[in-house]
């Protein structure tokens, strides 16, 4: 406890410098939050994007289709299933469960005009499907499908490249379940413009009734079962025990990070980013912990040795030079934190205009134009004793250095 | 010359305090020098990738093409200056602007192939195989067998080869569709591989001949877009302006030309990141500064009674300052000096090995993006320049502060021993 307020004391004794330093930490803390807010709000709006309207929180398929969807650039149409009442009623039984619409997912080739291009066709259920996905709030022209419709609902990059409108005639050119060519027509009934890019140029929406046959499907029969749960957090932990209750190997039930892949590893590599620009902060800020420490001591010779002749331990005279490193941390990391948590404030409630700098439709990864900040409490523990368990670190070799001088030459000599 | 006897004297009496200092000017310029070595190697090899690919310096397509191009539409394909023709408009091109050393004129059009049950998507490239050879990425890129002359020969991407099944001096039958929209089938013989160490690239590509594919799509004296190149990337700008003025005078306006670094929006996001990563440098150098700062405090107060004597002793006060400045900028260059050897040399290591990033090549293969999964961290003379004197600069302005502070006390409170 003395000791502790000695290190107190001397750490307000050259006020500018334990600020200085202590800035270099203000600055590492700042900065992870910061970069930390921002990873878990682009990947908020990143992952609700794709399960909004991609894949949402769980989907069942067979094992074969997701295999051969991952693999093959074709989906394939010969893998089908039907689900039966006991699939039902366990998803049903899931905690968080919502609502559930299959679908047949097959890949055509668009054609209108003189043009053609390959998309995927989703031959959905009208009643259902938007109790699941969100495409039809985004409907920009035209309407949504209603049972029985012969139209299809494209997106608005489509309908830019084709110079489509509703009303305009389409052709999907696609390979049947049997493995013959088949065509579906009729108008284009609706255009939405989701906040997803790629769904907006690849995605194709059709009734599953009138796609049936030419499809060559049975009745009941679809690709995937999709499942919409209240949150993100419960998606995971629900699709593994749906996985347990199923217990068969025919049908494989995903979450939404095993369906976006290229988004998960997209998150790992903006953690290893973040982590990396953490540690290279950190480097310099323990450079300059030493160095203050240093200096301290260099200026306090003739003190420290005072000390060891009034009997301090060496151990005693270490703690003291720990403890006011450790100040110098907490300080840094304290203010750091506050006026991280201040910037996030306003990072959480302004916005960061995201959409000026890159347009993210172009790149194809599902952000948007303004990009709002996430809290997230347990940064804001995590990086202050990560900052404060360094400080203490870095000046344990400095803080030997300066109480193994020698009393009898630390008086004598300056 | 005395004032930098004095302050080199003063540095080497203290030791511990001064390698410290200097050492986190070191840390600070081989951070930067890492980083800028890293995103510069990042961003040039995967620049270089598009501009010998995808858009030259800058590309010629028409309006309506650019709009459409994710459908590869051939209807919109360059037809020549007043439909005279694409090889005459390349020709003339070359005679009119001077900076144009070489055009590649080239066709992109889909096709499929059927294997086994599943349909395998890709794209042609008809390309001038004699202005490719002057330009060398493809034949540079080549692992096996050789660049492809004339009739049926075709050069395939080593992933797509894979994919098919197939290897050199085999036959693959490609599915296309002409300039009018009807199908057509057509039978290749596969007489090199291609690895360019993009995926994308080796995955999706196949080149062959300019008249061949003019040929089979019916698009006698086409091409869909023409890749110039002048002499210098970085100066696309300029030769884009002279093509954009040639084309207006000629009246094609239908005609745009967009450089490298305008086509493609990754391009773009690299290039605004370039801008914000150098606010991030001197935020790094300033970091280093600090400690330099408080040890320079610490000098100047730890000699209080010296300046006081120098004072009296009849030294200006702006020779004062300079004593201390003098000994700031020495911390400054020696530890940036210290720094450029350091990270020249692991920036030079890099550059040779290459740094692999498995995990990176996962996210960009999910993207339709070029780049390489290895990072060949650039090490470039430049580089350690720009680096070097960003930390000795910074260190220098930064220590004005208490230098000046040192020159402005006053003897008598000095000598006396009065604290700042």
């Amino acid at each position: 406890m003395y000791l502790l307020r000695i290190a107190a004391r001397n750490l307000f004794r050259r006020k500018k410098r334990t600020f200085i330093i202590a800035s270099i930490m203000t600055l590492a803390v700042i900065s992870f939050l910061l970069l930390e807010s921002m990873m878990i709000a682009m990947m908020d709006m990143s992952f609700g994007n794709v399960i909004d309207f991609e894949t949402p929180h769980i989907e069942i398929g067979r094992g074969e289709y997701f295999a051969e969807a991952e693999a093959g650039e074709i989906l394939p149409l010969d893998e089908t299933f039907s689900p039966d009442r006991e699939l039902h009623q366990e998803i049903e039984s899931l905690e968080g469960y919502t609502a559930k619409t299959g679908i047949i997912a097959f890949s055509g080739d668009f054609i209108a005009g003189r043009h053609e291009f390959p998309v995927q066709v989703r031959a959905v259920d009208p009643g259902t499907f938007s109790d699941v996905f969100r495409n039809e709030a985004f409907i920009v022209e035209g309407s949504f499908l209603e049972p029985g419709d012969e139209g299809v609902i494209i997106g608005a990059k489509l309908a830019e490249f084709f110079g489509l409108e509703s009303g305009d005639f389409y052709t999907i050119r696609f390979r049947d379940a049997d493995g013959s060519f088949n065509t579906i027509q009729g108008e284009v009934q609706g255009i939405v413009s989701t906040p997803h890019p790629d769904v907006n140029l690849r995605t194709v929406l059709v009734d599953k009734e009138y796609a049936l046959s030419p499809l060559g499907i049975h009745e009941g029969e679809i690709t995937q079962l999709m499942v919409r749960m209240e949150n993100r957090e419960l998606a995971v932990s629900q699709a593994e025990a749906l996985r347990n209750a199923l217990g068969t190997d025919e049908l494989e039930v995903r979450s939404y990070r095993d369906a976006a892949q290229y988004i998960v590893s997209l998150e790992t590599w903006g953690y290893i980013e973040t982590y990396f620009i953490l540690a290279l902060i950190l480097l310099v800020g323990a450079i300059g912990i030493i160095s203050a420490v240093v200096l301290s001591a260099i200026e306090r010779i003739k003190e420290i040795g005072m000390m060891k002749a009034l009997g301090l331990k060496e151990g005693q005279i270490v703690r003291v030079f720990l403890f006011e490193a450790g100040g110098i941390g907490a300080i840094g990391a304290f203010i750091g934190c506050v006026i991280g948590a201040g910037l996030n404030f306003l990072f959480v409630t302004r916005g960061l205009p995201l959409g000026a700098f890159v347009d993210f439709s172009e790149i194809g990864i599902p952000l948007e134009e303004t990009l709002y900040g996430a809290w997230n409490l347990s940064s804001f523990f995590v990086i202050f004793f990560v900052v404060l368990g360094i400080s203490l670190a870095a000046s344990i070799i400095p803080a030997y250095w300066a109480a193994r001088k020698d009393p009898v030459t630390a008086i004598r000599h300056t | 010359m005395q004032l930098l006897k004095i302050a080199w004297r003063n540095l080497k009496r203290n030791k511990v305090r001064t390698s410290i200092a200097v050492f986190a000017i070191t840390t600070v310029v081989v951070i930067v020098i890492f980083s800028r070595g890293l995103i510069v190697g990042f961003t040039e090899s995967s620049f270089s990738l598009y501009i010998n690919n995808m858009y030259g310096h800058v590309r010629i397509t028409t309006e309506e093409y650019d709009l459409r191009e994710p459908l590869l539409p051939l209807d919109y394909a360059i037809r020549g200056l007043d439909e005279g023709g694409a090889s005459e408009m390349a020709e003339t091109l070359k005679q009119e602007i001077d900076d144009i050393q070489y055009i590649l004129p080239r066709i992109r059009f889909g096709a499929m192939s059927s294997l086994n049950d599943d349909v395998v998507r890709m794209m042609g490239v008809g390309t001038d195989m004699a202005a490719e050879a002057h330009h060398g990425t493809l034949p540079d890129d080549l692992i096996e067998g050789r660049m492809p002359e004339e009739g049926n020969e075709i050069l395939l991407g080593s992933i797509l080869a894979e994919k098919l099944e197939k290897g050199v001096g085999e036959r693959v039958t490609f599915m296309y569709s002409d300039a009018y929209q009807s199908m057509r089938g057509r039978t290749f013989e596969i007489v090199g591989l291609r690895e360019s160490g993009s995926a994308d690239l080796d995955e999706h590509y196949f080149y062959l001949p300019l008249k061949t594919a003019q040929d089979m799509l019916w698009m006698d004296d086409e091409v869909t877009e023409m890749l110039v190149f002048g002499s210098d990337a970085q100066k696309a700008d300029t030769l884009q302006a002279e093509l954009d003025a040639f084309l207006n005078e000629h009246g094609a306006e239908a005609f745009t030309a967009v450089t490298w670094s305008n086509a493609d929006p990754f391009v773009q996001v690299y290039n605004e990141m370039d801008e914000i990563m150098f606010l991030v440098y001197v935020l790094f150098i300033l970091m280093g500064t600090v400690v330099v700062v408080s040890t320079l405090s610490m000098i100047v107060r730890e000699r209080t009674a010296e300046i006081g004597m120098m004072g009296a002793l009849g030294m200006r006060s702006r020779d004062i300052m300079n004593v201390f400045l003098l000994e700031g900028v020495f911390i400054g260059i020696i530890g940036s000096l210290l720094g450029v050897i350091l990270g020249g040399a692991i920036t030079f290591y890099y550059s040779l090995t290459g740094l692999r990033v498995e995990a990176f090549a996962e996210i960009t293969g999910a993207f339709d993006m070029l780049m390489e999964p290895v990072f060949y961290i650039a090490f470039t003379f430049e580089n350690l320049v720009v680096s070097f004197f960003l930390g000795a600069a910074v260190v220098a302005l930064a220590c004005l502060y208490p230098a000046y502070k040192a020159s402005k006390l006053k003897p008598v409170d000095a000598l006396q021993g009065r604290d700042m």
